[in-house]
């Protein structure tokens, strides 16, 4: 079967996976939870970090999923839609304050203390100091960035969840990082982060 | 993007707050089905209308108790026995450490700080107000002749009559303070009269429940529990304690230890279990709740045998208490 034909019997399938669940059909609707859930979290986390509000945000989208699920079209895939929602989720809550970001005794304690560990402990706080930075930049950019960079979904498929241009896009992750590379000079650990997240960078 | 190096890895959620999450979306969502309605004046509200958590399980309970309905799930075309009138976009308001004012319908709500409240209805066809955390105020005018407003926390329903009244949340419990006229409380099938100038704990009514209730399986010594239960009091049909007699109600340094434990879960998770394992150890109507919360806690925290444990302490203690369920099933994801 061609990649064309797959695509067409997915699209079938998940636009009758939305119609039963517009109908009310509780078996497809957690269908569509226990599938998309994944997706959704991994969305939620990587625009707005480690959130004490997780649970809440990740309830919030499918939410708006399961409301807005008569709109579905099929022109792109359920997961697609899911993270779109789920972007917009992540894109309301920082307009509607500003999250903190994920203060490290928020995260589990790790308890061996070999090099893993030291590891771990050093990328959290490396994680933990860019949420802080992008908590200073303009809610688009900080979604168009983290989904790009932190992410690394195509800039096509960036421009797809947050219902912009390729332009708009490329010109947000750009200024985002620019924003940043200028926090970093002060800030030597979130410097090292951001070379290892950038294109080429790193090892 | 090839050639980048590792994005931090993603905390993935527990088992458990992935079926919590579940639970209390499709409770949102059975919620949704039993209101349909256009969507209430605000003057203060989230950019974003989003149904609640807890509560909506707990309305959707209630709800059934209230109109005396068969179980099933409340559906869109089926009338509310209660004269709720519905709302198809319901709207929520989180407060973090200021509080907010709302005016909706016709009454006046300030809703407390680290609090969130979902708002269904309006004054013309009637007003149900879940409340999911923390606490809110409410001045409405008398009922006579206008729609309900009826408001849900947790295991517990208040419907006004008329008052100025206060509604605090601590997980499934709740607790009413009456200022002005008087409302009517709800909870598990019980109800209860509150006027002004009395309170109501759902924990008081909980353990008014079991006493009345006594089971052998009860008195089995926990583990984990070294103190004994307070001697069973006959609390009276209603469970209301008028302010003048605080006696009855929670020790306010109990309940107060309990909520500075329930906030510290956020900041110092491990503080918090070790408060609530120190208030579970005492005596007196907060124990359960902590015991309950401790074991929560730890199964958030991954500590399973723990959680095992002190959950089947609170189920030892307390086969019937509101958490029961939860516990077991709890109980039963950790594979204990």
């Amino acid at each position: 079967m061609t990649v064309r034909a797959l695509d067409v019997r997915r699209a079938a399938a998940d636009r009758d996976l939305a119609a039963r669940c517009v109908a009310g059909d509780r078996a497809s609707q957690r269908e569509v939870f226990l599938g998309q859930r994944e997706r959704v979290h991994r969305t939620l986390y990587r625009i707005l970090g480690n959130n004490s509000e997780m649970e809440d945000l990740v309830q919030e989208a499918f939410l708006e999923v399961f409301r807005s699920i008569a709109r579905f079209r099929g022109d792109s895939t359920l997961g697609t839609w899911c993270a779109t929602i789920a972007t917009r989720v992540a894109w309301a809550s920082i307009e509607r304050r500003k999250p903190q970001a994920t203060a490290l005794e928020l995260v589990p304690e790790i308890a061996d203390d070999g090099p893993d560990a030291r590891d771990q402990l050093v990328a959290r706080d490396a994680a933990r100091r860019l949420y802080a930075a992008l908590d200073k930049i303009p809610v688009a950019q900080r979604v168009a960035f983290t989904l790009a960079t932190v992410e690394g979904l195509p800039l096509a498929e960036v421009a797809a969840l947050t219902r912009s241009t390729l332009v708009a896009t490329k010109t947000r992750v750009w200024r985002a990082r620019r924003d940043l590379e200028r926090r970093a000079a002060k800030d030597p650990a979130l410097r090292v982060y951001l070379d290892e997240l950038r294109p080429g960078g790193g090892s | 993007m090839t050639d980048r190096r590792e994005a931090p890895d993603v905390e993935p959620l527990s088992q458990i707050a992935w079926q919590r999450v579940e639970r209390d979306l499709f409770a949102a969502l059975d919620c949704d089905a039993a209101v349909v309605a256009p969507p209430p004046r605000l003057r203060t509200w989230a950019p974003w209308a989003l149904a609640g958590s807890f509560a909506a399980a707990a309305a959707t309970l209630v709800l059934v108790l209230l109109s005396g309905h068969d179980g099933g799930a409340p559906r869109s075309d089926a009338p509310r026995s209660d004269g709720l009138a519905s709302a198809s976009t319901p709207s929520r308001v989180v407060t973090q450490q200021a509080g907010s004012e709302i005016s909706f319908g016709d009454a006046m709500i300030t809703v407390g700080p680290a609090s969130a409240v979902t708002m269904h209805g309006d004054a013309t066809r009637g007003v149900l107000i879940l409340l999911e955390r923390g606490e809110a105020s409410f001045a409405v005018a008398p009922r006579a002749g206008r729609p309900p407003f009826i408001v849900e926390a947790g295991e517990v329903s208040v419907r006004v009559v008329g008052t100025r009244f206060t509604v605090s949340r601590s997980g499934e419990s709740a607790r009413v303070d009456v200022t002005e006229g008087h409302v009517e409380v709800v909870s598990r099938g019980h109800r209860a009269q509150v006027l002004a100038g009395e309170s109501w704990s759902s924990v008081d009514d909980r353990e008014a429940v079991d006493r009345h209730t006594p089971d052998p399986d009860e008195l089995a010594a926990a583990p984990f529990v070294d103190e004994p239960e307070p001697v069973a009091e006959d609390p009276g049909p209603a469970h209301v304690t008028p302010k003048a007699k605080p006696k009855a109600t929670p020790a306010p340094d109990q309940r107060a230890l309990y909520e500075h434990a329930a906030a510290l879960e956020a900041t110092d998770a491990r503080a918090a279990l070790a408060e609530y394992t120190a208030l579970a150890r005492r005596k007196g109507p907060w124990a359960a709740n902590a015991m309950y919360a401790a074991g929560r806690l730890a199964a958030e925290l991954g500590e399973r045998d723990l959680a095992i444990k002190l959950l089947n302490s609170y189920l030892t203690k307390f086969p019937k208490g509101g958490n029961a369920a939860d516990a077991r099933a709890m109980i039963e994801s950790l594979g204990g």
